[in-house]
């Protein structure tokens, strides 16, 4: 399954799930990055690391570790 | 939209009639961003109470007031995100939520403030606050944005789906806050908040096969969608809004990088040029005092112990003032617009190579200036290992004090050539290396105390980037005040002790004179430091500066300087005999670098000063750990003094190996 790290900027996708079982699993749950919802990648910092997302109205952002925890489709 | 009506409130006359003497506790609960620091403000103005919860370095904000009689204490809780602790501050408001936190009384309601431009979000902790058992309000923000973003949320029907009231408040404009505080009047008679039906439906069905709290967190989210599509409504023409397009800019690649280093040296360049008037300003009252006091108390112990010691100490330290309450207010003003966040954001690649965090970023540069207002930025850090982590690197930073000691022994004892270029001079490459020192040694220490002590699970950099907004100047000021506040407690109580201790060491025991010696007054002076414990210890930890290439003195003005490494510069005059040297000033400096020039061992005619105990001294005080200011500043905000001695400890080690591969390798290539 493809996961959030490798979406392209600009691109929108939906989430399938959030794999691992750890805290930070929990709190990327808890963001709102839950199973159906949709995300967009908005953009990067210049390093190319962390992303910035864009769901459920509101922007967000994670590094690439744990956006490969997020499994997504298409 | 009256929400309260649709809610069973008890009668009225079961209240008993003293309960109106007793005073009200509410606590405010909400989410980091979504204006519950301006509501706090709105309702209860100036907080009578900031401090720490007993135990955690986790910031208690109280404040009072009463409405319609009835006195009210507001307890500000940590912005958090979730009910389940992940983190010490979610831990604390977990804790004052179900009365399981030492001397706070348990909330009578809980007002949770909800972001109107993001409510999907937000109502997690609503949905999770609904079950702690006290009373629930919701207080909706940022309506007005929520509308010119095309977002209408109904808040009638939102209330009948979370079975609590729901007010809308524009705090800035005090809009609901009076409907708020009537409700919060009431609400202490109201039964305890109940699950709503969905929700617990909801609840009820989530996924067994997964762990029971990421189970519940996706159960919530769907429950959260129902209320979403029932009470939100978006304008269908999906305008780019402003704030898109600012943020666009701003994480831009090229444009975003740009700015940020615009700000972050506008930053830089008011911390030291800004804060500069203001700082002179205060110096001279520190003398005026100290000369008031010099004219009217008499000879002897006390005027010294007042002049020297107290004036003196707490003055040095109050001096900084200026550079914390500018470093706050740009603080406070990027947090209140948005840009603190993205700032992080930006930087946080490069950070995490060493072990630190994007947020670490605005600390460290700050601690350039002086490492106080520094590690207090370091506040700003939610994660606990990286704030300390930042903590304890931020004073390798080289700060304004360690300027004077460079300056002065690169122009007196680093020849002036140039370096390839003409304009090039070796002394301003000297400068910028011992710049670099801090830095690279700052970044070493970082990785490998991330990789040792710190090392631990990876922790996540999940951060919300909010909306750009206007800052609320009641919010920025009050955040000055406190930064500024905190900072003159500690000089007042824990720099002053310090500095009493440290005269009293340089002070006792009274020196024995021979009768000819008194006549000048310098030389009196420079025996009297001699003879002092502080001169003793110089003497004493001789064998251990001798592989630097310093001479007893020199190890006497390092122990000296203990209090402030600036002070190296009058303590130098003193113990090299030449009465008290003001490092600003041309001459005085010069006649110091003549003497400095003209020192010798004792019993021989070896000059004590080359290039290579220069630079040894210089890479010592890049490293060292002699601020008692900053060390008395990390115990106060790590809540322990264990850290300012590992600090001390780790800094004064590595500052003496510096020194001394410096002077050695400096000896061995013949500088």
């Amino acid at each position: 399954m493809r996961s959030l790290e490798k979406m392209v900027v600009g691109s929108t996708a939906q989430v399938v799930d959030v794999l691992g079982e750890d805290t930070t699993s929990l709190r990327l749950l808890e963001m709102g990055l839950t199973p159906g919802v949709d995300v967009t990648v908005v953009g990067t910092a210049p390093l190319g690391d962390p992303l910035e997302l864009e769901l459920r109205g509101y922007r967000l952002s994670i590094r690439r570790n744990e956006a490969a925890r997020v499994a997504i489709h298409p | 939209m009256s929400s309260a009506q649709a809610l069973d409130i008890p009668d009225p006359s079961a209240a008993t009639p003293d309960q109106a003497s007793r005073h009200l506790t509410v606590a405010l609960l909400g989410n980091p961003n979504t204006g519950k620091s301006t509501l706090f403000s709105a309702l209860a103005g100036i907080p009578t109470r900031i401090g720490n919860y007993p135990g955690v370095t986790v910031e208690e904000k109280i404040g009072r007031f009463t409405h319609r009689g009835q006195s009210i204490e507001l307890i500000d809780l940590p912005g958090t995100y979730s009910l389940v602790a992940k983190s010490p501050d979610e831990q604390v408001v977990v804790d004052v939520l179900e009365g399981q936190m030492k001397g706070v009384t348990r909330p009578d309601c809980v007002v949770v403030v909800a972001d109107a431009t993001n409510l999907a979000r937000n109502l997690y902790l609503v949905s999770q606050a609904l079950a702690v058992g006290l009373p629930v309000i919701v207080a909706l923000t940022l309506g007005d944005v929520a509308e010119a973003k095309g977002i209408a949320v109904d808040t009638a029907a939102l209330s009948r789906e979370l079975g609590c009231p729901v007010i809308s408040v524009v705090a800035p404009r005090r809009l609901g806050i009076g409907r708020l505080a009537d409700m919060l009047v009431e609400a202490s008679d109201w039964q305890p908040a109940a699950l709503p039906e969905r929700l617990a439906t909801c609840l009820a069905a989530a996924d067994p096969a997964r762990p029971a709290a990421a189970a519940e967190a996706i159960a919530r989210y769907v429950w959260i969608d129902e209320v979403v599509g029932q009470v939100v409504t978006r304008q269908t023409d999906h305008r780019r809004s402003v704030s898109d397009r600012i943020d666009s800019l701003l994480t831009h690649r090229l444009w975003g990088t740009l700015v940020f280093v615009a700000t972050m040296l506008a930053i830089f360049s008011s911390i030291f040029w800004l804060a500069a008037p203001l700082m002179d300003l205060i110096s001279a009252g520190v003398d005026t005092v100290a000369g008031w006091a010099d004219s009217l108390l008499p000879e002897g112990t006390l005027k010294s112990l007042l002049i020297d010691g107290v004036i003196a100490g707490v003055g040095g330290v109050v001096v900084f003032l200026p550079q914390i309450a500018i470093l706050f207010l740009f603080v406070a003003v990027l947090e209140g617009c948005g840009y603190l966040s993205r700032a992080a954001f930006l930087m946080d690649r490069l950070l995490v190579g060493v072990g630190l965090s994007g947020k670490s970023f605005i600390p460290l540069l700050s601690s350039f200036a002086c490492a106080i207002p520094g590690i207090m930025a370091a506040r700003t850090i939610e994660n606990r290992r990286d704030r300390l982590l930042t903590i304890l690197v931020a004073p390798l930073m080289s700060c304004s004090a360690r300027l004077p000691v460079y300056l002065l022994l690169c122009g007196a004892f680093v020849p002036n050539v140039a370096v390839g270029v003409s304009w090039l001079r070796l002394p301003a490459v000297v400068l910028a290396a011992m710049y670099a020192v801090g830095v690279v040694v700052a970044a070493a220490v970082a990785f490998v105390l991330s990789r040792t002590v710190f090392r631990g699970p990876p922790q996540p950099f999940v951060m919300e980037l909010p909306g750009w907004r206007w800052p609320q100047p009641a919010v920025v000021l009050e955040r000055v005040r406190e930064a500024a506040v905190s900072f003159l407690k500690n000089a007042g109580t824990l720099i002053m002790a310090v500095s009493i201790v440290v005269w009293a060491l340089g002070s006792y025991p009274k020196p024995e004179l021979p009768a000819a010696d008194v006549a000048d007054a310098a030389v009196l002076k420079g025996e009297a430091l001699r003879q002092s414990f502080l001169g003793r210890a110089g003497h004493f930890i001789e064998p251990v500066v001798k592989p630097l290439g310093w001479d007893w003195r020199l190890g006497c003005a390092a122990v000296a300087s203990f209090p402030a490494r600036e002070v190296v510069l009058g303590t130098l005059g003193v113990i090299y005999n030449l009465g008290d040297v003001d490092p600003g000033e041309e001459e005085g400096a010069s006649l110091l670098i003549r003497q400095l020039r003209a020192a010798t061992w004792d019993g021989s005619d070896r000059k004590v000063f080359t290039l290579p105990v220069a630079l040894s001294i210089m890479v010592f005080f890049a490293l060292c750990a002699q601020c008692a200011s900053t060390l008395v500043v990390i115990g106060k905000e790590t809540g322990s003094w264990v850290w300012p001695v590992v600090t001390f400890g780790y800094m004064t080690g590595l500052a003496w190996l510096g020194a001394f591969v410096t002077y050695q390798a400096g000896t061995a290539l013949g500088w």
